[in-house]
């Protein structure tokens, strides 16, 4: 019963970033799933194996306030199976809504996200039928996940293997999805860059962290932000207590997922990493109307230097090359929301001067707004 | 340089909407349409006109189209795709937005002509002179319904049953053009097609009614200003002929009548076509409601499509209840470029205020009658 639930998605040719950015450009849009975001692809085949295991009366439980919720509710409805999202108080009414639509039960229940995570704990340890879903740290999240990859291998025309794919990073699961589906078309070898938002960049930090990267030694971090080691991969990772990103309602993980870490550390291709400031991923929004955290892999597209410092030199010159941007979805925007947004990217471009954007050399990029 | 041989457009998503499916009480499914390559469904026409074009006159044709934007956008890519010469005739009043992104498709604009009617004149006049010059027509050939009759099949694939009906915007009728097309190639040609305009640009509706058994088809014709009806003889159809629009739909939808084969295969196919027209604030509600909803942007010609999606009084009084069975409905979502950000937000506003005007919508409906639309928030 491994037969996938989701319709492949499309992967267009964007003719204004190519020509701003001299390459083809593609752009492969996730926000066509039931649930508006990639997360529908491992959701729901975790769901599928939950139902090969525990039959038809398992009954799905996420702790999630975002995206992975309406995941597992829209999977859960797919499939006719209960499912309960567990959300912390202060949860917008608009997404307890969308959550109850898809017939989801919502409990809010705790001060933030970590209670909310222990009362969706407590309640799979007293029932029997009851499952976690994972919200991104699980190989079978990454497995479906990876069929994104399978797609835009045969949508991607005279089979051209991409120069560089760029996503956004959270906790790590659509960047494990990618590693594990690029191994599996014998993409290995083709360069990820992964993009976050500065004060919501768990991954960026532990990525420093490890040997030879800019910060194995020196071990600086951010306030709010403190060393943890991983004890089954002895990987250090950062651990942050506190976010400063608008877009950590979707990409705010406390840290990235160990294994997902690991695997980016290994993978020939290897994994370039970058931290955009929030204003640079709104001006990103403006041009390309999705989630913040979803803007935040398109932030090259829409600034030439940016792209050129993360991308790989040419094989040969004279020779154009390929790039897809994963444009991941998520349901959290609005019309309003866009021009808000708006309105704080003019005024911060009033203001003068340049983004300042970390790299993962430690050094800092400026772009000029 | 090899010829592709398979069609160049994209098969887009159908997806359904749990939103609208509940709201209406129906199986509600969307094709979209935006997601071709120029943003709009025209590139299937357009893109099988041109390859064919190619392939018969070889690679030094110089493509010229008259259009008011999507038309225009759709041929300069296919003639990048396919490296052949491009140049667009927009009539004035063309935004300088629509001419840059011509532009930047490496298409030579021309600008000149007060209605798209002229400059499909200056583009008749120029190809006479030039014999590499090949017209690519906007919406009124049979090639261009070829092309989009795609979507018809690809549908009927997607969904897993027969369409109780299957709603589309109308300018100059090239996308119904292709859906009734389409519809005669799977076997639903009883599938009853709903075509919207938005009132100020509905030269379709009031084309269908002045035909057959159509409300106006008496000696006594009721036209609104500015709109005359025209005979054609040589079809035995009488058409609509707008001289002004007065809809802001009309930057897409403004035809000043519609095609005269479409006009005709949509009265005479055996499931009908059902026509309304909508006040511009429906639409451009409709336009801001999707938008939050499903997370895309699309143009005002498009959102017109999905009016009675967010109506259900006009729902229901479009696509009659007839058995306990649940309706299952398509809406085609045709795309286009001619939407920002700032002009969703203007036309929140807009519709915002007249909302809070109170009162409500008046509909036409193909029947002559007016339905009164209550208007919400």
């Amino acid at each position: 019963m491994d037969t996938p639930l989701c319709d492949t998605t499309p992967l267009i040719h964007s003719p204004k970033i190519s020509e701003t950015l001299g390459v083809n450009a593609y752009l492969k849009l996730e926000t066509t799933h039931p649930s508006h975001s990639f997360k529908y692809r491992g959701i729901t085949l975790f769901a599928q194996r939950a139902v090969q295991t525990h039959g038809a009366s398992v009954h799905l439980i996420a702790a999630s306030g975002g995206n992975a919720g309406l995941a597992a509710a829209c999977a859960a409805n797919a499939l006719h199976l209960l499912c309960t999202v567990y959300l912390p108080t202060g949860a917008a009414q608009s997404t307890i809504d969308i959550l109850r639509r898809q017939g989801a039960r919502v409990q809010v229940v705790g001060r933030f996200y970590a209670e909310a995570l222990q009362a969706a704990q407590a309640h799979v340890a007293r029932e029997d039928n009851a499952v976690m879903v994972p919200a991104y740290d699980h190989e079978t999240l990454w497995e479906g996940h990876g069929s994104m990859v399978s797609e835009i291998a045969s949508q991607l025309p005279n089979n051209t293997k991409p120069d560089a794919i760029f996503c956004s990073v959270g906790g790590g699961g659509l960047l494990g999805g990618l590693i594990h589906g690029c191994a599996k078309v014998g993409w290995d070898d083709v360069p990820l860059i992964a993009l976050e938002t500065i004060g919501s960049n768990c991954f960026y930090h532990s990525l420093s962290l490890n040997a030879p990267r800019f910060n194995s030694t020196a071990q600086v971090l951010p306030p709010h932000v403190t060393l943890t080691i991983d004890a089954s991969l002895s990987l250090p990772l950062a651990h942050f207590h506190q976010f400063t990103s608008r877009a950590s309602g979707s990409l705010g993980a406390s840290q990235p997922s160990a294994q997902v870490l690991q695997m980016a550390l290994s993978r020939s291709g290897g994994i370039v990493s970058a931290s955009v400031p929030d204003e640079l991923s709104m001006h990103a929004l403006a041009q390309f109307a999705v989630e913040l955290a979803c803007s935040t892999t398109l932030t090259p597209a829409y600034a030439p230097s940016l792209f050129r410092k993360l991308m790989p030199p040419p094989n040969s010159p004279g020779t154009k090359r390929t790039v897809v941007f994963v444009v991941c979805g998520g349901f959290k925007i609005s019309l309003a929301e866009a021009a808000e947004y708006g309105a704080l990217v003019a005024q911060d471009k009033a203001q003068g001067g340049a983004w300042g954007v970390l790299i993962d050399d430690g050094s800092t990029l400026e772009v000029e707004k | 340089m090899a010829l592709p041989s398979e069609p160049l457009w994209s098969e887009t998503p159908l997806i359904r909407s749990g939103k609208l499916s509940k709201s209406l009480d129906a199986s509600v499914y969307l094709k979209l349409e935006t997601f071709q390559p120029t943003q709009s469904f025209k590139y299937r026409g357009i893109s099988l006109f041109v390859q064919r074009a190619r392939e018969a006159h070889g690679p030094n044709i110089h493509l010229v189209i008259a259009s008011s934007g999507n038309a225009g956008l759709a041929t300069a890519y296919i003639a990048k795709v396919l490296q052949l010469k491009c140049s667009v005739y927009l009539p004035e009043g063309a935004t300088p937005s629509t001419i840059e992104v011509l532009r930047e498709m490496d298409a030579e604009v021309v600008v000149g002509g007060r209605v798209y009617v002229e400059a499909l004149q200056a583009v008749k006049a120029a190809a006479e002179q030039d014999p590499n010059m090949v017209m690519v027509p906007s919406y009124d050939h049979e090639i261009i319904w070829e092309g989009h009759s795609s979507l018809v099949r690809e549908i009927s694939t997607q969904l897993p049953t027969k369409p109780d009906a299957i709603f589309c915007s109308v300018g100059g009728g090239g996308l119904i053009g292709g859906i009734i097309t389409g519809c005669k190639q799977v076997g639903w040609d009883d599938v009853p097609i709903i075509a919207l305009e938005t009132i100020g640009s509905n030269c379709f509706f009031h084309s269908i009614a002045l035909n057959g058994s159509g409300y106006n088809s008496s000696i006594t014709k009721i036209l609104p200003p500015n709109v005359e009806a025209v005979y054609d003889a040589e079809n035995d159809v009488t058409l609509a002929h707008f001289n002004k629009f007065t809809s802001k739909a009309s930057g897409s939808l403004g035809a000043s009548e519609p095609s005269v084969k479409v006009l005709k295969m949509a009265l005479e196919r055996a499931g009908g076509v059902r026509c309304a027209s909508v006040p511009d604030e429906m639409s451009m509600q409709a336009l801001t409601s999707f938008a939050d909803d499903h997370k895309v942007l699309i143009e005002l010609a498009g959102s017109t499509t999905l009016t009675p999606a967010c109506n259900k009084s006009l729902f229901d009084k479009l696509v009659p209840n007839k058995t306990t069975e649940k309706r299952t409905v398509v809406f085609v979502l045709c795309g286009g470029f001619k939407i920002s950000l700032d002009e969703a937000l203007e036309f929140r506003k807009m519709a915002e205020e007249d909302v809070a005007k109170g009162g409500s919508w008046g509909v036409l409906l193909d029947d002559g009658t007016t339905l009164s639309v209550e208007k919400h928030a």
